[in-house]
């Protein structure tokens, strides 16, 4: 793991990112090297930058890490989608959410129902992945 | 708009996507994940084979009675049974235009005109027993908060002290309801339709309209036809959402309880895994030897569970409740809520699961 962890920052200062972004890219790293927790939320994210949701560009910066991370060649993190409805949590994938676009309403599999208030209920998370690339 | 275009529309506003593409793949067609791709593969197959259609719209029948339903159960004893289910299979239907149009819903235009009293509209039968379907025209409103921000001038001018407006706007919506025996069980089935708007949930006030006057005909309807029975009370589903917990086949997907240490506990789980595996749920429960006062619980089953059903259904039961309303005396829950059920059998699978835990 350690081993895998130093592989990482590497990577990263020989990409040549700008030293704000570089050193984000390392703080959400450490973040996910510090426990075997696997899913994770942009907060948690923001957070361990110290950075804030209100400014724009803070959040194009964690965006531009998260790209990084979730991006074939490094592949630590994956980016998934879940849709909740009463307090249920739903599995929703790329394909579901382009169905939803195209019909204005959202169907799943374990849900009986296709719901047009549908975009204020999907969310995303970050699920690390078991197996590093590196 | 063409009448294939028509059914298509009541389709998309009523039928469960998944029940569509199932049809087509039993029709030999190719399916797809979104509904605009499903009609316009329904409409071309439709030009070769009009048989889709005919499936597709039995389909929706067998839905729209059974599905999206809050359901009470009462116990029958034989001869009110069988003169129920008499009467079911041999009444005859007044000639209404919602009669003629079901199982498709009628244009606004003509429902508009209804004057919103549960009326018989059909009458079915299956394998398992038979049934009456009412519709009637329902009012729901959906409200709109506009922030001081967003007034007109007109609007400022007129309401000058006020923060927020609330609008309100009032829309009409068909709604089918449901009396069915089941001759095994001997057991009515009081299925009210609880969706307000595309299998959205109506809000308390609005279910408890829908569950009070259905029951209000159920009692005429029966006591019409049996002279001098008096339905009394549904069963109590209280007592059983503690069997449905104890319910080695499903999912829970949603529980409230309270331990004897009296903490209130609401947990859900992600759809289509089962709550008693997660860890936390697990290991809580053995602590406290599964000493749980459950009064909320939520199961969904798969297809394959059910004989005669369809495999990819997903039927789920919610018990309601909450644990201010366990505590009181004579406390009762008097419906269930039904999802996912899209066939005869899948009705009566649930209704058997519900004798299996009395």
């Amino acid at each position: 793991m350690m081993f895998t962890e130093m592989r990482l920052y590497e990577v990263i200062n020989s990409v040549g990112f700008e030293p704000p972004v570089a050193d984000c890219c390392k703080k959400i790293a450490s973040l996910l090297f510090s426990s075997d927790k696997r899913l994770y939320y942009y907060v948690d994210f923001l957070e361990a930058c110290g950075l804030s949701a209100d400014t724009p560009q803070d959040l194009h910066k964690i965006q531009f890490c998260i790209n990084f991370l979730k991006s074939n060649s490094i592949a630590l993190i994956k980016q998934e989608y879940r849709y909740i409805c009463e307090d249920v949590v739903y599995e929703v994938s790329v394909e579901d959410l382009q169905a939803a676009y195209e019909d204005g309403a959202l169907s799943l599999d374990f849900l009986n129902h296709s719901d047009r208030d549908w975009q204020s209920k999907v969310y995303v998370v970050f699920v690390r992945n078991s197996v590093p690339m590196l | 708009m063409s009448a294939v275009d028509d059914l298509l529309k009541h389709l998309e506003g009523r039928l469960n996507i998944h029940i569509v593409q199932q049809v087509l793949r039993e029709s030999d067609l190719i399916s797809a994940r979104s509904w605009s791709e499903l009609k316009m593969i329904i409409k071309s197959a439709s030009q070769k084979d009009p048989t889709v259609l005919d499936k597709l719209k039995s389909a929706l029948q067998m839905q729209q009675l059974c599905d999206l339903k809050a359901v009470s159960f009462y116990e029958l004893d034989s001869k009110a049974t069988a003169l129920l289910i008499f009467k079911m299979k041999t009444l005859v239907i007044p000639a209404t235009d919602l009669a003629a149009s079901f199982p498709l819903g009628v244009d606004e235009s003509i429902l508009k005109k209804n004057d919103g009293q549960l009326k018989i509209i059909a009458k079915f039968s299956d394998e398992f027993g038979a049934g009456v379907v009412l519709s009637r025209r329902r009012n729901f409103t959906v409200n709109n908060e506009i922030y001081q921000s967003a007034f007109s001038a007109e609007m400022k001018k007129q309401f000058p002290d006020a923060d927020k407006i609330i609008e309100v706007k009032v829309y009409i919506r068909q709604t089918f309801d449901v009396l069915y025996v089941n001759k095994i069980h001997k057991a009515l089935e009081i299925r009210s339709d609880f969706t307000r708007e595309d299998g959205q949930q109506q809000t308390a006030g609005q279910l408890k309209k829908s569950v009070d006057d259905l029951r209000a005909f159920a009692n005429g309807f029966v006591s019409n036809t049996v002279k001098g029975y008096d339905l009394k009370h549904p069963i109590n589903l209280l007592p059983l959402a503690k069997k449905v917990y104890e319910d080695k086949s499903g999912s829970i997907k949603k529980i409230g309880f309270a331990t004897e240490d009296e903490s209130v506990k609401r947990e859900t789980m992600k759809a289509g895994v089962d709550l008693r595996d997660e860890l936390f749920h697990k290991t809580g429960a053995e602590a406290i030897e599964h000493k749980m006062a459950i009064f909320e619980v939520a199961i969904q089953w798969h297809g394959s569970d059910v004989i005669g059903g369809v495999a990819g259904s997903k039927p789920e039961i919610y018990i309601p409740g909450s644990y201010r309303e366990y505590t009181k005396i004579g406390a009762r829950t008097d419906y269930l809520f039904v999802r996912g059920v899209r066939t005869y059998a899948d009705s009566n699978f649930i209704l058997n699961k519900i004798a299996s835990y009395s």
